[in-house]
């Protein structure tokens, strides 16, 4: 049994911006959010559109801190971006300038690792990725579900405790997108470590999770937790997603989400 | 190739109307001979070598538009329409890689040297004022009013300063080429710094990037197509200082012989010179853009030189 991941906690976090930045309109986008993740569990992120599901990866991961409240990964608290915190995001932010190989030993370089066995841990993850054969290419010579297993492979290479994914498939077409996402099933499976997944698809995050977390309209608090008691490994029950079972939870979650959704046009029209 | 053969025809059939006292070397005959010589050898390479068709084409096109530029100029100076010596004969022209290269090539070296030493300071100047200003908000905040206010002041203002500050003129000619070619690198490095992708930082930090690598492995690479853009830019105002530079008094090298050519009234020596110059300048561009070839064959849809 491979060592869990880190346990997550996050203590009354909120988070507010300040009015006129970035693409949303400012003001408080988390409210006093409380939330546990178990060591070594898969869960799924789901809510409407702007309540806050990539500020709540970006508190997570580091790059952000928060206005109040508590982030805690792995019994400490989070402050700044860590190697032990892996994160893929939306678009494969791969450096252009390095050859696919590259863009993964770059992790292992950072820390220390040597050359050789970085080389050796970046191949073995894109050998199981199924990028073996294009080490040596540029990622502007990949496809997008290509270039997105890169990103995976170079999120995972730094074995990190918790691995963070915003919406990363987002751009990807169905099929590639269902494959990739297995891929990120199996290897959750293999690493046993944290994995937390940000997503829009409601039927993927219940298929790869074992609890699904909604968040409510914004100012984002935690709406609902849904358990999914399917087997494990799922990639060996070919027609899981045509069961009953399957199908009941999602309609399950896709209920919480459409009221939610219907309270945050609710709040848009309002004139408060 | 019927062209060259009218520039040929022109030059020896038409008289010469007020022929000087002193019959001068006939050099534009040999000239138009090897061209038609090339003309041919390249044509039978296009038929043996298909593959040689584009590069034939394009020496082609070169040599047709200086055919045709040049039969009006002999029929003029043939008939005397023009009169030397500020038009000279494409003959004399032609006559000074002859006759002066020695000087030419002296002066070549010359420019050369002064030239590439003041641009490479620039550049280097350039592009560490660039990655700091765009890497320090501190750095920024406390020089860049004063940036903004010295780097626009051209270059040949700074003659009679220069004058006086440096020692010897070739010193002074050193700065120059540099304080021109440094503000275009800075500026572009620095909006090159500023302009890297949030995303890829934020990657790279949690990537457990520590600030040198993130400087060296993400800023720099990503900063370096608009590096090569202020590169580009400097190179033409760097020449153009260049001779400016060695006018106002260095003792060798093209703006000199420019100069020097025009006291004595031998304008096909200033015509000769200003073609070696177009010449350079092609061949340090090509140098630049060979790096940056090497260096940024990572980018997707890269004009080539």
């Amino acid at each position: 049994m491979p060592i869990l991941g880190s346990e997550v906690e996050l203590l009354g976090v909120s988070k507010s911006r300040p009015k006129g930045t970035g693409r949303e309109t400012g003001g408080l986008v988390l409210n006093h959010l409380n939330l546990r993740v178990e060591p070594g569990s898969f869960v799924s992120i789901v809510g409407p559109g702007g309540c806050g599901k990539t500020t709540l990866l970006r508190l997570l991961a580091g790059l952000e801190p928060p206005s109040a409240g508590h982030v805690h990964v792995g019994g400490e608290i989070v402050r700044g971006p860590s190697p032990r915190r892996g994160i893929i995001f939306q678009d494969a932010t791969l450096f252009p300038w390095l050859s696919v190989i590259k863009n993964v030993t770059f992790g292992p370089l950072s820390v220390g690792v040597s050359p050789k066995d970085a080389e050796a841990r970046a191949t073995h993850w894109l050998n199981f990725l199924g990028l073996g054969k294009f080490l040596q290419r540029y990622p502007h010579e990949l496809s997008g579900g290509m270039q997105q297993r890169v990103a995976i492979a170079r999120a995972i290479v730094n074995e990190p405790d918790l691995l963070l994914a915003d919406e990363p498939f987002g751009g990807l077409d169905w099929i590639t997108r269902e494959q990739v996402s297995e891929e990120l099933l199996r290897l959750w499976h293999t690493t046993r470590k944290t994995f937390i997944y940000v997503t829009h698809a409601l039927e993927e995050a219940v298929y790869v999770s074992q609890r699904v977390i909604i968040l409510s309209a914004r100012p984002g608090t935690v709406a609902k937790v849904i358990d999914i008691d399917l087997p494990a490994q799922r990639w060996a029950h070919a027609d899981l997603r045509f069961t009953p079972e399957y199908a009941h939870l999602v309609e399950e979650v896709r209920e919480v989400f459409a009221e939610q959704t219907a309270l945050a046009a609710f709040a848009a029209s309002s004139p408060i | 190739m019927t062209i060259w053969l009218i520039v040929l025809a022109v030059h020896n059939l038409i008289p010469q109307v007020n022929p000087g006292f002193k019959i001068p070397a006939d050099y534009l005959s040999p000239a138009a001979l090897l061209v038609l010589g090339i003309t041919l050898v390249s044509w039978i390479t296009a038929y043996f070598a298909r593959g040689r068709r584009e590069n034939v084409l394009a020496i082609y096109r070169v040599l047709i538009v200086l055919g045709v530029a040049l039969i009006p100029w002999e029929v003029a100076e043939r008939l005397a329409w023009i009169k030397p010596p500020f038009f000279p004969t494409v003959s004399k022209v032609i006559g000074v890689y002859i006759e002066d290269y020695p000087t030419l090539l002296l002066s070549i070296a010359y420019s050369m040297r002064l030239m590439i030493i003041g641009y490479v300071i620039g550049s280097i100047a350039g592009i560490s004022f660039g990655l700091a200003l765009g890497w320090s908000k501190h750095v920024s905040n406390w020089s860049m009013f004063w940036m903004r206010l010295i780097g626009p002041i051209p270059a040949t203002a700074w003659i009679p300063l220069a004058i006086v500050i440096f020692p010897n003129t070739f010193s002074a000619g050193i700065f120059l080429i540099a304080f021109a070619s440094w503000f275009p690198v800075m500026m572009l490095t620095w909006s090159g710094v500023a302009g890297v992708p949030k995303a890829l930082l934020e990657a790279a930090q949690t990537l457990g990037a520590d600030d040198k690598r993130l400087l060296r492995h993400v800023v720099i690479p990503a900063a370096l197509p608009n590096v090569f853009v202020g590169l580009f830019m400097s190179l033409g105002t760097a020449f153009a200082i260049l001779v400016v530079a060695e006018m106002m008094g260095v003792k060798a090298g093209l703006g000199w012989y420019i100069t020097w050519a025009q006291g004595w009234s031998e304008y096909h020596k200033v015509y000769a010179s200003m073609l070696v110059l177009g010449a350079l300048f092609i061949i340090v561009v090509s140098g630049v853009f060979k790096v940056r070839d090497r260096l940024l064959s990572w980018q997707k849809g890269i004009l080539r030189w």
